[in-house]
């Protein structure tokens, strides 16, 4: 698809439009249009930083990491410590920006606090599957034939259950805890990124650069990790920044169920858990509002980059997993 | 058309397999005596004083044997037959927890995904015959934001104004304590059904649109508007029908993400289906449990796609070419 502005050259001269209507036919020696080499990375980092929700987005994220990185200084209250001077359920006030919950524990500070879980296990986990991801689906791909099938047919029953059930049956057996949680979500988590690596393995193998590596000898090992996995980096770049966002709702949606972080860890989804029963749903606001909003603001934040980097990638190698 | 639904039932068998054997390692996987996931609990507790007895029951049923092939050839053959053994905390057979939930999850769910396809398409649709129009722009921010929204926050929400402020809709069970009838049914039914039913319209709504999109800018589009026939005899017959055929196939693909949905939506409203036995089943570390429960899931889940695969190639013949036969 053709950009509507000049994706590749930059303009030398006077600014376009300022003297001359653009549609007016170039003078002789007027504007002269330089063409720089642009290497398609460059292209497509630029595309993304013209995407203007996914820059919004990258703001939203950057907020909450930030937050979560910095949740000692930013709380002068420990996730745990229990404040007997103000006492359970206050509402926001000076002392307690956020209030403070049934037992008496600041809302501000279990906040922040679960926003470092939920940032651990959105990288972690994503960070664990891709490479396993990756691994069975540049195997499956390259070397195709009974490995492929086998790998395949794996793939599809891992994914013909759903996720959140296989990660309740995981939990049943190991127990939960943070651990648990970043390593069930990363086990469950790999046929997508697998699927994908192997469909566009599939499709490079047969595109002529890498026909013309073989006919110049390159050995197979160095066409699949010079060639090709480069080439493969950025619809997997974007897949994972949705699973990010995946992830981040599988946690928050664990421990909400009480199979996930365990009290009195902090996770914004055990922090809404308290707010099933009716007298804290209704009375209690501050202790289920911020929570629920600080997960919709990250998964928000996370898909618009993802958006983002999907369109600079150029969406055609996306969209076929 | 034989050979291509003959080729996707062979394609499953292996996926099926695959089911039953994390069914299987589930199972396995349960702390303490095996005899416990599989002997009715009451003749056990009378077996029990007797440990020769004891050992000649597991010889009967092969728990002695290999753990692999063998007894899991056992646990396959009686699977089949409906004999999922015994849950090891609630007692009772596996096959009773499951045949006693199964009809309220499918009440839930099928409500739901009926309520989100009747929403979803409509609105994808319109978005995308009126692309980069304010409706669209607003719908799109809408379905991603809902998209982006934990079930459980939703259903909280919806908790906090229909139940505890206008006190209008029940929160939780079935049905009020001592009625049975199918209005009060209904009346409970609402709220869950339609928190589960937005969570999957917002899908439903943005492949509809991207779908739509693909087929609005196919030359055939072009051709019908080009001769001058009304725009919505060009939407309604010539787009929409080629753009459902896709939104089929991907409405199919999120039934495991409809099902997640289904197991929070329960938690929230107390709903006794599948999803709070699961739930349940983990509480209580109970894996005997849970391999039911994924044996059945799994193989619905299989089964909706195969309709769905079979659905989409009677509907788009070129299907069966371009995958083979």
């Amino acid at each position: 698809m053709p950009s509507p502005t000049p994706a590749c050259g930059s303009f030398v001269g006077p600014e376009p439009g300022a003297l001359t209507s653009p549609q007016a036919p170039t003078p002789a020696g007027a504007p002269q249009v330089v063409v720089e080499h642009v290497s398609p990375t460059r292209a497509a980092v630029r595309r993304f930083l013209r995407h203007r929700l996914a820059i919004i987005g990258v703001f939203m994220v950057a907020a909450i990491i930030l937050m979560a990185l910095f949740a000692p200084v930013l709380s002068p209250w420990g996730p745990n410590f229990i404040d007997f001077s103000v006492g359970a359920r206050q509402p926001p006030g000076p002392t307690h920006p956020l209030g403070t919950d049934v037992s008496g524990r600041d809302i501000w500070a279990r906040l922040l606090y679960g926003g470092r879980t939920s940032t651990i296990v959105g990288f972690g986990a994503v960070g664990l599957y891709l490479i396993i991801g990756t691994v069975l689906g540049l195997l499956a791909g390259f070397y195709g034939g009974l490995l492929d099938q086998a790998i395949m047919r794996f793939t599809d029953t891992i994914l013909a259950i759903p996720p959140l059930l296989l990660i309740i049956v995981f939990v049943t057996v190991v127990g939960p805890s943070i651990a648990s949680v970043i390593v069930v979500i990363a086990l469950l988590g790999w046929p997508i990124t697998c699927r994908l690596v192997r469909g566009q393995l599939l499709v490079l193998r047969e595109a002529e650069f890498i026909t013309a590596a073989r006919v110049v000898g390159v050995p197979a090992r160095a066409i699949l990790l010079r060639h090709m996995l480069p080439n493969i980096l950025g619809p997997v770049t974007v897949v994972a920044t949705f699973g990010v966002a995946t992830a981040v709702l599988l946690e928050s949606s664990l421990s909400f169920l009480g199979l996930g972080v365990r009290p009195p860890e902090a996770s914004w989804g055990n922090l809404i858990t308290e707010a099933v029963s009716p007298v804290v749903l209704n009375q209690l606001w501050w202790q289920w509002v911020p929570a629920a909003a600080a997960i919709t603001i990250t998964v928000l934040g996370v898909n618009f980059v993802g958006d983002g980097l999907r369109d600079a990638i150029d969406p055609k190698t996306v969209k076929h997993g | 058309m034989g050979a291509y639904v003959l080729r996707r039932l062979i394609i499953s068998i292996p996926v099926l397999l695959g089911i039953t054997l994390i069914g299987f390692i589930a199972l396995k996987l349960t702390p303490g005596d095996p005899l416990r996931a599989t002997v009715n609990p009451e003749v056990l507790a009378n077996l029990a004083a007797n440990p020769e007895i004891l050992e000649l029951e597991r010889k009967r049923l092969g728990l002695d044997q290999p753990i692999f092939p063998n007894q899991y050839i056992r646990w396959l053959g009686g699977v089949v037959q409906g004999d999922f053994g015994y849950s090891v905390t609630t007692k009772r057979s596996i096959a009773y927890e499951i045949t006693t939930r199964l009809p309220q999850t499918l009440f839930l769910m099928v409500t739901a995904l009926t309520l989100a396809i009747l929403v979803g398409i409509p609105v994808g649709v319109i978005s995308a015959v009126r692309q980069y129009s304010k409706v669209d722009y607003t719908l799109n921010a809408f379905t991603i934001f809902l998209a982006s929204t934990p079930v459980f926050v939703l259903g909280l929400i919806f908790v906090y104004f229909f139940a505890v402020n206008l006190r209008i809709l029940p929160t939780s069970l079935q049905h009020s304590p001592g009625r049975t009838d199918l209005l009060d049914a209904i009346h409970h039914l609402i709220l869950p059904a339609s928190v589960l039913a937005i969570v999957n319209a917002a899908p439903v709504a943005r492949y509809t649109r991207a779908a739509m999109l693909d087929v609005l800018s196919s030359e055939y589009v072009t051709t019908a508007r080009a001769k001058g026939l009304v725009s919505r005899h060009v939407i309604l017959r010539h787009a929409f029908r080629n753009a459902l055929i896709p939104v089929i196939t991907i409405i199919a693909w999120l039934a495991p993400e409809a099902i997640a949905g289904a197991v929070i939506t329960e938690q929230i409203f107390a709903w006794n289906g599948m999803g709070q036995l699961a739930v349940k089943a983990a509480a209580a570390r109970d894996p005997s449990l849970m391999m039911g429960i994924i044996l059945i899931t799994g193989v619905t889940v299989l089964i909706v796609n195969i309709i769905a695969d079979i659905g989409y190639a009677v509907a788009d013949p070129r299907v069966r070419f371009v995958r083979g036969t």
